[in-house]
């Protein structure tokens, strides 16, 4: 089930320059099974190059094996969103969010309801770590603002959690939410795989979907 | 947002996040540490591996090209796994076995020298079933059973 | 993000002051906490038309009851 879709502004690293992509407001089986049949080889050939390079186990991309159309039974769901962006004809990216049952954790804010990132990913080919080349560019920034102002329609004035893959350095996945996101993390809230907990308070959201100097 | 702000704002978010790793949520597979395993038990493992390979094949009756096919990984791959004592699998011919034989991923891993496991009970089972198998062309009772029982190890989540 | 409409809600002044409370409470519009109540009723509505039942938990007691919905 899914809505007209909007077109929205999209770097195309390539080209060094913004271009019109489309964003699925709620995404269809079909989407979901063509994204995961043009992203898992891709995926698993990426990772398996970087093993054959030496590069360990413990800093490889610990998401190889997701399966977006395990997720097929939570379309049309009222509790759950799903939201692609869509360019040259394929999926660059996919948020699953939770709209119901996450409560804020930070102390400022605790109690309060948000969005909850249930599963957020970018096509390999805009990875670095996977393509030296990445395709488009900003595609986590865009679906992070797609949850944001999620968040800030459905009146939980921006705020959004997630649960983060491991990674502190540059390029991996806890330095874009603090840095790139905004977010800050919670120790005491990691989940039982061990994943730091990011949340985002409603005035670090407005300053991310502002953008400039901060 | 005007489309001058928003190109700005991808522009300027494309800068920052430059390529990163972004992805969130469960990851799936229980935390593995990097390989360490030494001695009886690196062995232990590396000869339980290719033998549950080996028996899993012959109790399906499949030859080495069908067993390939209907687990979608190299012939050549299978080939060196069954014979080559000193050849490590790959980490999606890995994937795809435990997908095939429908076993745990992270076990199937250990086994293949791909990564340990801190699970003293299963390190123990996988010498065992080590020192019950050998290469033989066809499964006997006690090899049957040795197999089954392994099979219930491995797939125990 | 999805178009809207608008309506008039005429409420008791006892409806409007707990509408207040979890306005304040939730740090959330009174349009958004009404909008999230009928969504939360829909997702409740849909499982006991399946024949679902719906239960609160004490946690402390470890008690069940089933809450009634109309």
């Amino acid at each position: 089930m899914s809505d007209t879709p909007i077109t929205i502004r999209f770097y195309d690293s390539l080209k060094g320059e913004p271009v019109d992509a489309l964003l699925h407001v709620g995404l269809t089986e079909d989407q979901i099974r063509a994204a995961q049949a043009d992203w898992e080889p891709i995926r698993k050939q990426g990772i398996e190059t970087l093993h054959r390079q030496g590069v360990g186990l413990e800093a490889l991309p610990k998401h190889w094996g997701w399966d977006w159309t395990r997720k097929i039974s939570r379309l049309g769901s009222k509790v759950f969103g799903f939201y692609g962006i869509e360019c040259a004809g394929q999926m660059q990216g996919m948020i699953e969010v939770a709209k119901e049952g996450y409560l804020a954790k930070l102390p400022a804010q605790r109690g309060k309801p948000l969005i909850y990132v249930r599963y957020i990913e970018t096509a390999p080919w805009n990875i670095k770590l996977l393509e030296p080349k990445p395709r488009y560019g900003g595609v986590g920034a865009r679906l992070i603002r797609v949850a944001t102002e999620l968040s800030l329609d459905e009146g939980y004035k921006g705020r959004v959690g997630l649960h983060s893959l491991p990674g502190r350095n540059k390029g991996e996945p806890e330095w874009f939410y603090e840095n790139t996101c905004k977010m800050q993390p919670i120790e005491e809230e990691r989940d039982g795989e061990g994943l730091l907990y990011f949340e985002i308070t409603p005035e670090k959201a407005t300053e991310f979907l502002k953008g400039g100097t901060s | 947002m005007r489309r001058n702000e928003e190109d700005a704002w991808i522009i300027q978010m494309a800068a920052e996040e430059d390529g990163a790793f972004i992805a969130a949520g469960h990851m799936g597979i229980p935390p593995i540490e990097t390989a360490s395993l030494v001695g009886t038990d690196a062995l232990a493992a590396r000869v339980s591996f290719v033998r549950f390979v080996e028996l899993a094949r012959l109790k399906l009756r499949l030859s080495k090209e069908q067993f390939a096919a209907r687990a979608r990984i190299p012939l050549e791959e299978l080939v060196c796994i069954e014979e080559d004592d000193v050849f490590t699998p790959t980490l999606r011919t890995v994937h795809y076995l435990a997908q095939f034989l429908k076993v745990s991923h992270p076990k199937l891993l250990s086994l293949a020298g791909l990564a340990s496991m801190k699970d003293v009970g299963f390190n123990s089972a996988a010498v065992k079933f080590a020192a019950k198998s050998e290469p033989i062309r066809q499964l006997t009772k006690e090899e049957q059973e040795a197999f089954d029982e392994f099979v219930k190890v491995l797939s125990d989540r | 993000m999805a178009e809207k409409r608008t309506m008039t809600l005429n409420l008791t002044d006892d409806e409007m002051t707990s509408l207040e409370t979890l306005s304040t409470r939730y740090d959330m519009t009174k349009t958004a906490i009404i909008r999230k109540a009928l969504r939360m009723y829909q997702v409740i509505d849909e499982r006991l038309q399946r024949g679902d039942k719906l239960f609160l938990e004490d946690e402390i007691e470890k008690k069940k009851s089933e809450l009634l919905v109309l």
